[in-house]
């Protein structure tokens, strides 16, 4: 259990940040052209809370997907909005669609690089369901060594 | 360990410690802290402590450091909290 622990990177809030003035983007995007506010809004917060949940991912991913191909629908077969509104929309709809499709090709490489580390840092690991007989079994059988024992939230 | 903390995180937007001996557990129902008998026990589990913020009902944002042929149950040498105010000092 040794190692260095950093609770400033346990996650990667700028990825979330990023994701999320992605989806402000899209949600200004959109209400410039007077979109149903109830749709923008799920796509507002589905790309953030996506990074949130392992088990909820998939969903609000495909939300995230469902409400930028709306966006685009919007954009370029319902022309609706007049030039200026369209261009500037334009513009933050693939700006949008960038972060996104990076957010789901390559999640990791993705938040190592808004974390601000280079994806040769990438380490690779998961998590495991604590289980108290398996930690104490691990605790005890490094006793030959330091340990160190860290506790911290996600959020 | 936070109330926010309502599910699990994704294993893909989340940086573990860079270390191949470590160990990454999801304690959703704050089992640990309970074993170590929350943070009404916290002067009880380590000789030193540096402990910057009062913890209410459970113990985290804190690392524990045990040296060489410390076992389940004694007492760590330091215990730091919040971690990265201190994450110099547990470097044995």
């Amino acid at each position: 259990m040794p190692g260095v622990p950093d609770s400033a990177t346990n996650t990667t809030p700028r990825a979330g940040l990023l994701s999320t003035l992605a989806s402000l983007a899209s949600l200004i995007a959109a209400l410039s052209c007077c979109l149903p506010l109830g749709t923008l809004l799920l796509s507002a917060g589905s790309a953030t809370a996506s990074l949130l949940s392992e088990k909820l991912r998939p969903w609000l991913l495909a939300l995230s997907v469902a409400s930028l191909v709306f966006s685009f629908v919007q954009t370029y077969f319902r022309r609706r909005c007049d030039f200026r509104h369209r261009r500037f929309r334009t513009v933050l709809l693939w700006f949008s669609a960038l972060v996104v499709t990076s957010m789901l090709a390559f999640p990791r490489y993705t938040s190592t690089l808004l974390a601000g580390h280079l994806p040769s840092s990438l380490v690779t690991g998961s998590f495991r369901d604590f289980d108290e007989r398996a930690f104490i079994a691990e605790f005890n059988a490094a006793a030959g060594e330091s340990r160190l024992v860290v506790l911290l939230s996600p959020t | 360990m936070l109330e926010t903390d309502w599910t699990r995180p994704a294993d893909s937007i989340t940086s573990m410690i860079p270390d191949a001996r470590a160990s990454h557990f999801w304690d959703h129902d704050r089992r640990l802290s309970a074993l170590y008998g929350g943070p009404a026990r916290i002067t009880a589990l380590a000789a030193t402590q540096n402990v910057k913020f009062r913890m209410k009902d459970v113990l985290w944002d804190a690392a524990l450091l045990y040296p060489p042929g410390v076992r389940w149950g004694q007492p760590a040498r330091l215990l730091v909290a919040p971690v990265y105010k201190d994450a110099a000092s547990l470097i044995p």
